[in-house]
């Protein structure tokens, strides 16, 4: 999972994500749909980006994590200093801050990839002896993951970046696993699996590329904040052995972003809508920092 | 002579009682029929002709929760869907917040080839609220899936496929929707014809510039429009068969780059187009402005042709001609084509001076085996009109030396 080493090639700019040539005017990659701006503001660093991806099942909380993670750095957080490069990727952290603050929960993130939002930061501890990483985040659909996964080249871009990855954070629904559902069990192992035919070197090989596994809505079941590899072992079998087996760095995170929810419901809506009472963010640095550690 | 003015009288009574009994008839089917839509839909002009029912896979591509997971996704298919389309579906249909409208009535309409030579027609509209209750609507589409033969019999007209879903009923969203889907039954009319012309002279235009651009082979937005679906059905009833099958096309569903088409129709003005269109890849067409240079000349005869056969009420006749046209649609083939068909309608009111100006049709080379055809029919059309020219001369002639006998026997009986 290396990225390329941006230059400009005779004619055009080439793609960060997928290396296709595009017009240096292009606002986005013509063959993947990437945001060109990326390329721009790279040009300029003379470094090597590293992309972490954060990957999920649909619903499970990938925006709202981002979100937070990207205001923690941005705040600051655990000595981290985090500079933002370009408005753009103060977007995805803003819709989640403002729309909490109003008790709501962000808009679903659509399909089609040209609506996804990348935010591109320059992190280092702020001890200042560290040096700056360049990291580039992409907020996918849920929904064009898995069909990646199920159907792969259906959605290049998510193939491609995850082959572009450094890193990637997979985020799992705690909850529901919690609650007996196979479903994120199943989406996990479908992912390693994925990554694996992937990624894999050689037959037999395991993958050296960090995975933070992110137990979400931990605070549904807190007893996984304890003992989070427990808790894969017991209610996420089938991916726990599959990561066991087939990758050397993988490490287990609970994580919740919600303090406190309501349930509202009226005559007109006919189901109960979640009303996020206050933030109480708990264990959404943590991943990060272990894959920032093992780059 | 009594008894000639007393026929007479009596065949008067008889015509003036059949006239008022179609009157009568005429009232009676006006008051009966549904009131023709106006420009609401994409409704054809012409009255349908002979069906055919054509069985299509069919599938339902929306965000529901269900036992294998939640999320937009293909929820719900006919049996025999194919791989290839599955993933064309899943990659081009419109997902959250993805209709040009927030109206709760708000409708989309997409057209697009798998490549294994399969063409999807998607129907979009909302379908109450996102379940995961994050605002905004879901957004429901109904696919059919027709394989090469199936979209031949429409004429490879999507809006025409787009219309025989909407008469099944089948794209409004059911309240439980199963995983299994039966093959879905559309009626194929043949001979339809042209749809209703609204919007103001510069849509005409437009719509005229998008049919020259697509001929053309370029890629094409058409924004500042009164109605997207009727626009592009509009589009698409200029263009010949083997022009259709290369248009993939939207309406009224956003611009995304993944869904990779070369026509898209929106209503949105122009300024707001431009920005979600975004680069060159389009050539944007305002139907609320006059339009400049943009339409190539190249097809320039073909859709002169084209619309004065729909102004003047040949629609029918334009639909057979543009399903004829399947393989070859190159501008001077299409010309040829043009040029006999508009003397083949010609050559019935014909007179002797025009005769020998349509003859000229065929004289020149026929570019392909149908403007071969139809030099032949021109022929045979010419052929007929010189004999009733002649016969018609003929009888004047023979009048006129009737008329001459008839008045010199008349002076001489005088004289």
């Amino acid at each position: 999972m290396s990225t390329s080493i941006v230059n400009k090639t005779a004619g055009g700019v080439p793609c960060l994500i997928c290396d296709a040539v595009n017009s240096p005017k292009a606002m986005a990659c013509q063959e993947c749909t990437a945001p060109m701006q990326f390329v721009h503001d790279l040009m300029a660093q003379e470094r090597e980006p590293r992309i972490v991806t954060v990957m999920g099942d649909s619903n499970v909380g990938k925006t709202i994590y981002l979100g937070f993670l990207l205001d923690m750095l941005s705040q600051r957080a655990n000595d981290y200093e985090a500079v933002p490069k370009g408005a753009y990727s103060v977007d995805l952290q803003h819709t989640v801050i403002s729309h909490m603050a109003y008790r709501m929960f962000p808009p679903k993130t659509p399909v089609e990839s040209n609506e996804w939002r990348w935010s591109y930061y320059q992190v280092r501890r702020a001890e200042g002896t560290s040096p700056w990483v360049d990291l580039i985040m992409p907020d996918m659909a849920g929904e064009a993951i898995a069909a990646e996964v199920a159907s792969p080249s259906t959605f290049r871009i998510v193939r491609n970046l995850l082959q572009k990855s450094a890193g990637a954070l997979l985020l799992i629904d705690a909850a529901m696993a919690s609650n007996g559902s196979p479903q994120p069990d199943f989406f996990g192992l479908k992912m390693l699996s994925y990554l694996e035919s992937m990624l894999a070197p050689k037959r037999d090989a395991q993958i050296d590329t960090p995975v933070a596994v992110v137990l979400c809505k931990a605070d549904y079941c807190p007893e996984c904040f304890d003992q989070p590899r427990r808790f894969v072992e017991a209610n996420l079998n089938r991916m726990s052995n599959m990561a066991r087996s087939r990758f050397a760095r993988v490490e287990y995170f609970a994580s919740s972003v919600v303090g406190s929810l309501a349930y509202a419901t009226s005559e007109e809506d006919g189901f109960v809508r979640p009303i996020p009472l206050h933030v109480s963010l708990r264990g959404v640095l943590e991943p990060f920092e272990w894959v920032i550690s093992q780059l | 002579m009594g008894d000639l003015s007393a026929l007479t009288a009596a065949r008067q009574a008889l015509r003036d009682g059949l006239a008022k009994a179609e009157a009568a008839l005429e009232a009676a089917a006006a008051a009966t029929s549904p009131p023709r839509p106006a420009c609401s839909d994409a409704a054809p002009i012409d009255p349908p002709g002979p069906a055919t029912v054509v069985e299509v896979e069919q599938a339902v591509f929306t965000s529901i929760r269900s036992p294998m997971g939640s999320g937009y996704r293909i929820v719900a298919a006919s049996g025999g869907l194919p791989s290839e389309a599955r993933r064309q579906i899943t990659l081009r249909c419109p997902s959250h917040g993805n209709l040009c409208s927030s109206a709760a009535e708000a409708a989309g309409f997409m057209s697009f080839a798998a490549e294994t030579g399969v063409r999807c027609v998607a129907l979009s509209c909302f379908a109450g609220r996102e379940h995961t209750a994050r605002g905004g609507e879901r957004v429901h589409t109904h696919v059919a899936i027709l394989t090469e033969e199936a979209f031949a019999l429409f004429g490879c007209h999507a809006a025409a496929v787009a219309e025989a879903i909407r008469r099944s009923g089948a794209e409004r969203p059911a309240a439980t929707t199963p995983e299994r889907l039966p093959r879905l039954k559309l009626i194929a009319t043949e001979g339809r014809g042209g749809h209703e012309s609204c919007g103001a002279a510069t849509e005409r235009e437009a719509i005229r510039a998008a049919a020259g651009l697509l001929l053309a082979g370029q890629a094409t937005a058409l924004c500042g429009i009164e109605n997207a679906a009727n626009a592009a059905a509009r589009v698409l009833d200029l263009l010949p068969a083997a022009a259709r099958l290369r248009v993939e096309l939207s309406c009224g569903v956003k611009f995304a780059p993944q869904r990779r088409l070369n026509f898209v129709c929106v209503e949105q003005p122009r300024e707001e187009a431009a920005r979600t269109l975004g680069g060159p890849a389009m050539t944007l067409l305002d139907g609320s402005r006059p339009q400049s240079s943009a339409e190539p000349a190249s097809h320039d005869e073909w859709l002169r042709f084209a619309e004065r056969s729909k102004r003047e009420g040949r629609q029918s006749a334009l639909e057979t001609l543009c399903r004829r046209i399947t393989e070859h649609d190159a501008a001077e083939v299409l010309s040829q084509i043009a040029a006999v068909s508009e003397a083949i309608h010609r050559a019935p009111t014909a007179d002797r001076a025009a005769l020998e100006e349509l003859a000229a049709a065929t004289r020149t080379a026929a570019r392909g085996a149908l403007a071969r055809e139809l030099q032949e029919s021109l022929r045979r059309a010419l052929a007929r009109r010189d004999g009733e020219l002649t016969r018609a001369e003929q009888a004047a002639l023979a009048a006129a030396a009737a008329d001459k006998a008839a008045n010199d026997s008349q002076s001489r009986a005088s004289a």
